[in-house]
């Protein structure tokens, strides 16, 4: 039986393993729900996960084993090596100067965008504004330490995300979702001068993190940018080659070529929600390896239509529906989309099965474990989806 | 020679031309068109068009709220024009909001656009609207229709919370309850109880149309 980390690479490399490997992505509100149900012991704070303000979790490795999954995850932290710094007000500030409330639903809460920072903001503002440091010793306090024994100690794939924020999805946040996109057509100097900074700082935090930490790890994911809506993109493909394809193209190119001289096998993983279809190629010309997440129900990205046509060029992270089928579904149909997306998505390799997007709090513990449960019955290779 | 300038002002819109709308209605103005006339028979026009284009997936989100800035902006030039015995007789009254733990609020403002462009009149309460805030707002302001965004599976129990609130204070037969957003789909509104469900911003102006008999079901 091959390592953990074998099956991955493996997988990555397109082709087949003894099963389909495993990962995992998740809210800390339902992390620590589901430790619960584990009875495994719940800590009253994590440290801040891939993004600060989405509260991930990095989950933890006595869980990995537990589920038997295959993929840890690990990062960079803020610049002071802690989340949010709460304010007298009741609002969250992130490293990126971004105040937040927290607004709740009925399963947990999230802490949503006060104000945009840059909302009014001129190109020339930019360069008084305070950015976050790649630089600081907050960012990687303990990395090392902590990639080096997992890779020694464990078998598991290491996926490491290293930038905290990213180009098209940090502007959202920095100036609004709204006005970011009129500014493409009323104020497109504006655009490329914000892109071009947050360019510059994804850059940075992806070089420190890949030159500390490259040679352990099987994936590296770029800070997340989602690019679709649930019909199709948010920018016509002719916007995105003009307003961010390039700056793309840098950050990616850059970030693989020191990637692949830390570890050749290494792969890059990138993230996008929604129906993208018109520029899958785009992004695998500047040099997505792993697409993620695999999102079954956005239009026109039918997982099937893409392994067929993407596949021998691509790999998928996801695939478990999180928008409807696990928060709504029975663990039977829980079950059903599993072995329905194993024979999809894995003759040949090139997939690892895990949720659409981040587990949140409204997903029942038993649909979690019914994802899993039968992605390990049903996805080994000779008799997969049977 | 009105409907030559009418059609540019339609076309300005279409085309998301905001620095010459301006230019453009005082030039239709000078020529007497009535101020009506240019709302209904170019901007609307225009608009309907932008829709038409967003549907077939041709305009993506900037032009399409370019395009309903550029139409806002005459408005705000027209509307104080209007004599009274003109007032615009809306296709109807909606209530729109994003429910209650839910703050996004792309799809819910282009679905406000896509309906005022088409000719309803739209009150918008905003994000995390509790269901008291909708079951109070129909009260005061009897909407024909009420629409509830939820952008995240997290939020999709308030839709149905906010649908038992309205039915608990007697108001469920005054309105048409309509549901939408990213994860909501056919039939999560059958299972809770909505009149009506639409997938995207314009179809939901034709879903809207539909739920108050001004236009045939297709299907």
């Amino acid at each position: 039986m091959p390592t953990h980390r074998e099956r991955v690479e493996t997988a990555l490399d397109h082709r087949e393993p003894d099963r389909v490997p495993l990962g995992i992505w998740m809210t800390l509100g339902a992390y620590k729900k589901l430790r619960q149900h584990l009875g495994m012991p719940v800590r009253d704070a994590y440290p801040p996960g891939s993004t600060t303000w989405s509260l991930d979790v990095h989950v933890e490795q006595d869980l990995i084993e537990r589920l038997e999954l295959d993929v840890i995850r690990i990062g960079s932290s803020t610049p002071t090596g802690e989340g949010f710094v709460e304010e007298a007000d009741g609002c969250f500030v992130d490293e990126w100067n971004i105040r937040r409330r927290r607004i709740e639903f009925e399963s947990g809460y999230y802490l949503e965008i006060e104000n945009p920072p840059l909302g009014e903001a001129m190109a020339g503002d930019l360069a008084d504004y305070p950015w976050p440091d790649p630089t600081a010793d907050g960012c990687w306090n303990g990395l090392e330490e902590k990639a080096r024994r997992l890779y020694r100690e464990t078998d598991l794939a290491i996926l490491a995300q290293f930038g905290r924020g990213g180009i098209y999805e940090q502007a959202k946040y920095l100036r609004g979702h709204e006005q970011i996109l009129l500014d493409m057509i009323l104020n497109p100097e504006f655009v490329h001068a914000l892109f071009a900074k947050l360019c510059e700082i994804e850059m940075k935090f992806n070089e420190i993190g890949i030159k500390l930490i490259g040679k352990y790890l099987t994936q590296v994911r770029l800070s997340p940018e989602d690019l679709g809506t649930m019909d199709n993109l948010q920018i016509s493909p002719a916007t995105f080659r003009e307003f961010i394809l390039p700056y793309y193209q840098k950050s990616f190119g850059h970030t693989q070529k020191l990637l692949k001289a830390e570890n050749p096998r290494a792969k890059l993983q990138f993230h996008t929600c929604g129906s993208v279809y018109p520029i899958i190629n785009d992004l695998i010309a500047a040099g997505m390896e792993i697409m993620d997440p695999l999102q079954p129900i956005a239009r026109g990205m039918e997982p099937a239509r893409l392994k067929a046509n993407f596949g021998d060029r691509l790999s998928w992270w996801g695939g478990i529906d999180v928008q409807n089928t696990l928060p709504f579904g029975t663990p039977e149909e829980v079950a059903a989309e599993v072995r329905t997306r194993l024979r999809e998505m894995s003759p040949g390799g090139g997939y690892i099965l895990s949720s659409s997007h981040r587990l949140q709090p409204d997903i029942p513990v038993a649909n979690i474990l019914a994802m899993y449960d039968a992605a390990r019955e049903f996805g080994v290779y000779g008799r997969v989806g049977t | 020679m009105n409907e030559a300038l009418l059609s540019r002002i339609g076309d300005a819109v279409l085309r998301g031309q905001l620095p010459s709308i301006e230019n453009l209605v005082r030039e239709a103005l000078a020529e007497n068109i009535p101020p009506l006339q240019i709302i209904q028979g170019g901007l609307a026009k225009g608009m309907a068009a932008v829709g038409v284009r967003f549907k077939a997936g041709d305009y993506f989100l900037p032009e399409v709220m370019v395009s309903a800035k550029t139409m806002a902006a005459a408005v705000a030039i027209l509307e104080p024009l209007l004599e009274s015995g003109t007032r615009i007789e809306p296709l109807g009254k909606f209530l729109i909001g994003t429910v209650s733990g839910d703050v996004h609020d792309i799809g819910k403002n282009i679905v406000s656009m896509m309906l005022r462009g088409a000719g309803f009149a739209v009150s918008d309460l905003g994000v995390n609207v509790s269901a008291e805030r909708f079951v109070e707002a129909i009260r005061k302001e009897r909407p024909d229709i009420v629409g509830m965004c939820a952008l995240l599976s997290t939020t999709m129990p308030a839709q149905k919370k906010t649908l038992e609130a309205i039915s608990a204070a007697g108001l469920r037969d005054q309105v048409k309850v309509m549901v939408g957003g990213a994860p909501v789909q056919a039939k999560w509104a059958e299972q809770i109880g909505a009149d009506g469900y639409a997938p995207d911003a314009v179809s939901a102006v034709d879903m809207a149309k539909e739920l108050l008999g001004l236009v045939s079901g297709t299907d």
